[in-house]
């Protein structure tokens, strides 16, 4: 499928053919500049993917997983704590909100981002790879083992090093708020020993700042809405105004587009292709989709979820006076099925902002 | 010059150089298997097996010390097949008559057909070599993946949005661009892409660090944000690749730089005329030409250890021909449709004690994997033929000489 369609150099002409001996010694006595080739992209594919943004600027791309320069000030702590005994406080590095020293030096810290701060599986990989280890298989996040911080769950991840000298105990929370990272790595002797008051520091943390905007209920595109408790928000994208992780490998999300958004018939097609549901029902059929009193409207609810298919999806369609609001929630069918009372009561809270 | 012309092709043809390459072939897998532990399996592959030299550093000189796998098995073809010929020749010459003519014949073209085929089953690893792609893949119960993803190599992606949900990818494969180092470049270009880029400085482990690039480096600062080199790690499968890249939206327009990073959580954003684009550095995946789910993973070991005993994954095949179970065991691979699948490992890896278990799958798109079952069946074929003529030939001589006796 790909070629190199064309190869140069900065001395093309000693491809050509012969070149006049001067013009040859001036080449080499000046040296070539630097090579340059061409290449012609043919190999195109097309695929559905989910949570890609194309907006994303540096800081989001990059985020938590670029080292860190160096320690900067000390910032006024976020955090209120409970300092274990011969623990230190010393300068914040940077993006970090607390950062600590036990009496043996192992490193503690704490950092609190906007959004998913980059979400659970890249940070995985990012101190997996600080770790020396190849980054996490497919869906580790979900199994990993969780535990309380501040208001929420959080992932407990536990590494050791590929050469057993470093050992990191860290935790990740993700709420609407923001995303918050404990960490606390060293020699694993060390780590070992700091385990009981690394416990105590982590019960005894408290968000001040976050506290305070800590409620599911939030709002953009001039639409409010209260997601349920348990779920995660992710990172938002330009249409996706809104996007949660509602459980292993369910995501709920709110899409915001002009129009009619490609109006009903067209969207359940693609949604039934894309849970593997074919064909997609009739005229008859979409006219008697359950509906739900949403912004105004009777929404039609789809219900993609039955007929035993693996992968099964809840979708809500708004359509609003020039533009198109679409609630879904999308999983493998058992799981979406038991979250349809959770999105039905978030389809509800949608409402216009004051 | 006609003497040297034949004696150059019988020591091409001769039995000796065969025993010293054979010699060399082995001094050399055994060398490469010793630097595997301080270099890496890739590394020592690259520098003892898919190379013409093996080179070692002595100071500050950088020479030669043994012929490479590439040499000798280039070598060993040719030898092969002058080998054959001239052992075949003069039984074309011979004068003998009727059948004993024909046995001989018949040796001849048998030894001819063995070193055919031994020299085919060397173009079946070269096919390999060149032509095959190998990947892996991990999975938990009940997930499924139609694509696998290289160990080692990378591809630049250029994302377009179609729809919701829907991208278009441009693909550029790591061959394109892996050498793009030193002052190096590549100008990508696509029909459809208002666009061009401009690739440079790739590195195949960095890390990308906040903060100004430090002086002298050569590399820009984007962003507030910049690459920085790090040595390869000695399993390539854990690397990090990363690159700079320049967006060319124009022959007047100034360049915009950005960084590409294997770890970047999405790719370097680029909006022209209101259509969205972004530009990703992932390890490069290939389709597999069916979908894959893992029904369930099965691990045993020997009572009281902790050496695996049986390590199997049941998984479905889904394409458009229907479902298929099958099973993919320790030393019985998958083969279908050009793949082959093999039960590599699984999880979780060490440093994740906690870490939930999958299976670890090692895929081959390999167009030249029924190659090596042919050339068995010549080389076979080969020898029998030459057997059998050679032992009609001393039969027929033992009853001439017994009648000879009677006589």
């Amino acid at each position: 499928l790909t070629t190199v369609a064309a190869s140069g150099s900065a001395c093309p002409r000693a491809r050509r053919g012969p070149v006049r001996p001067g013009l040859a010694v001036l080449a080499v006595l000046a040296g070539c500049a630097p090579e340059r080739r061409e290449f012609e992209i043919r190999a195109v594919r097309e695929r559905v993917v989910q949570g890609l943004r194309l907006d994303a600027d540096s800081e989001e791309r990059f985020g938590l997983s670029a080292g860190e320069a160096s320690a900067g000030d000390a910032a006024s702590p976020s955090f209120a704590y409970a300092l274990p005994e011969g623990w230190t406080r010393v300068p914040a590095g940077a993006m970090r909100d607390l950062d600590l020293r036990t009496a043996g030096g192992v490193e503690v810290w704490v950092a609190k981002l906007a959004g998913d701060g980059g979400g659970a599986a890249a940070n995985l990989d990012r101190w997996r790879l600080q770790f020396g280890l190849a980054p996490a298989a497919p869906g580790a996040v979900d199994a990993l083992p969780r535990q309380p911080l501040l208001d929420g769950s959080a992932y407990r991840v536990d590494l050791r090093s590929g050469d057993g000298a470093g050992r990191l105990v860290g935790l990740m929370l993700f709420r609407p708020a923001g995303a918050v990272f404990v960490r606390m790595s060293g020699p694993p002797e060390l780590v070992e020993r700091e385990l009981p008051p690394f416990a105590r520091f982590v019960a005894s943390l408290q968000d001040i700042v976050g506290a305070a905007t800590a409620s599911h209920a939030s709002g953009r595109a001039g639409l409010h809405w209260t997601a349920p408790p348990s779920w995660f928000s992710l990172t938002p994208g330009p249409e996706r105004i809104a996007h949660f992780r509602v459980a292993a490998e369910v995501e709920a999300s709110v899409t915001v587009l002009g129009g009619d958004g490609g109006g009903l018939a067209a969207n359940v097609a693609r949604w039934c292709s894309q849970v593997g549901r074919e064909p997609p029902p009739g005229p008859a059929e979409l006219a008697a989709l359950p509906r739900l009193e949403v912004l105004g409207v009777a929404a039609p609810l789809v219900d993609l979820t039955g007929d035993g298919a693996r992968r099964g999806m809840l979708a809500l369609y708004c359509p609003l006076e020039g533009r198109s609001v679409f609630l879904k929630i999308e999983g493998p069918s058992d799981r979406v099925r038991a979250a349809r009372e959770d999105f039905v009561a978030f389809c509800l809270s949608l409402a216009p902002r004051d | 010059m006609r003497r040297l012309l034949t004696s150059s092709i019988a020591v091409l043809g001769s039995l000796r150089l065969s025993v010293a390459l054979f010699g060399l072939l082995t001094l050399i897998t055994w060398a490469g298997t010793i630097a595997q532990e301080t270099i890496g399996l890739q590394q020592a592959q690259r520098e003892y097996f898919e190379s013409w030299l093996v080179f070692r550093r002595a100071g500050d000189l950088v020479l030669p010390v043994l012929p490479g796998g590439m040499s000798l098995i280039t070598a060993l073809f040719v030898n092969l097949l002058v080998g054959g010929l001239l052992r075949l020749l003069p039984r074309l010459r011979a004068r003998a008559h009727g059948r004993a003519r024909g046995l001989r014949l018949a040796s001849g073209c048998g030894v001819a057909i063995t070193h055919l085929g031994i020299a085919a089953l060397l173009l079946a690893c070269l096919a390999k070599y060149r032509l095959a792609e190998e990947g892996g893949i991990q999975l938990f119960e009940g997930q499924s993946t139609s694509e696998f993803v290289s160990y080692e190599d990378w591809e630049i992606v250029v994302h377009e949005r179609i729809e919701a949900g829907l991208l278009r990818e441009h693909l550029v494969p790591s061959a394109a661009f892996a050498d793009r180092q030193d002052g190096r470049s590549l100008r990508l270009r696509a029909p459809g892409l208002p666009f061009e880029l401009l690739v440079s400085d790739f590195a195949p482990h960095a890390e990308v660090r906040r903060g100004p690039a430090p002086p002298g480096s050569g590399l820009p600062t984007v962003d507030g944000f910049h690459l920085r080199p790090l040595a390869p790690q000695t399993e390539w499968e854990r690397n990090v690749a990363g690159c700079l890249v320049r967006v060319l939206r124009g022959p007047d327009a100034e360049p915009e730089p950005g960084i590409l990073w294997g770890l970047a959580q999405h790719p370097l954003a680029v909006a022209v005329d209101g259509r969205s684009f972004g530009i990703g550095l992932r390890r490069q995946r290939s389709p597999l030409p069916f979908r894959l789910q893992l029904d369930s993973f099965t691990h045993r070991t020997w009572p009281n250890t902790t050496i695996p005993r049986e390590f199997a994954s049941e998984v479905t095949l889904l394409d458009e021909g229907g479902t298929e179970r099958r099973q993919i065991r320790m030393n019985e691979p998958l083969r279908r449709d050009g793949v082959v699948v093999y039960q590599a490992s699984f999880g979780p890896a060490a440093g994740d004690p906690g870490g939930p278990r999958f299976s670890g799958l090692s895929v081959v798109r390999n167009p030249a994997d029924a190659w090596p079952w042919y050339t068995l069946y010549a080389i076979a074929t080969g020898m029998l033929l030459h057997f059998v003529a050679r032992m009609a030939l001393f039969v027929r001589d033992q009853r001439r000489a017994l009648r000879g006796r009677s006589t």
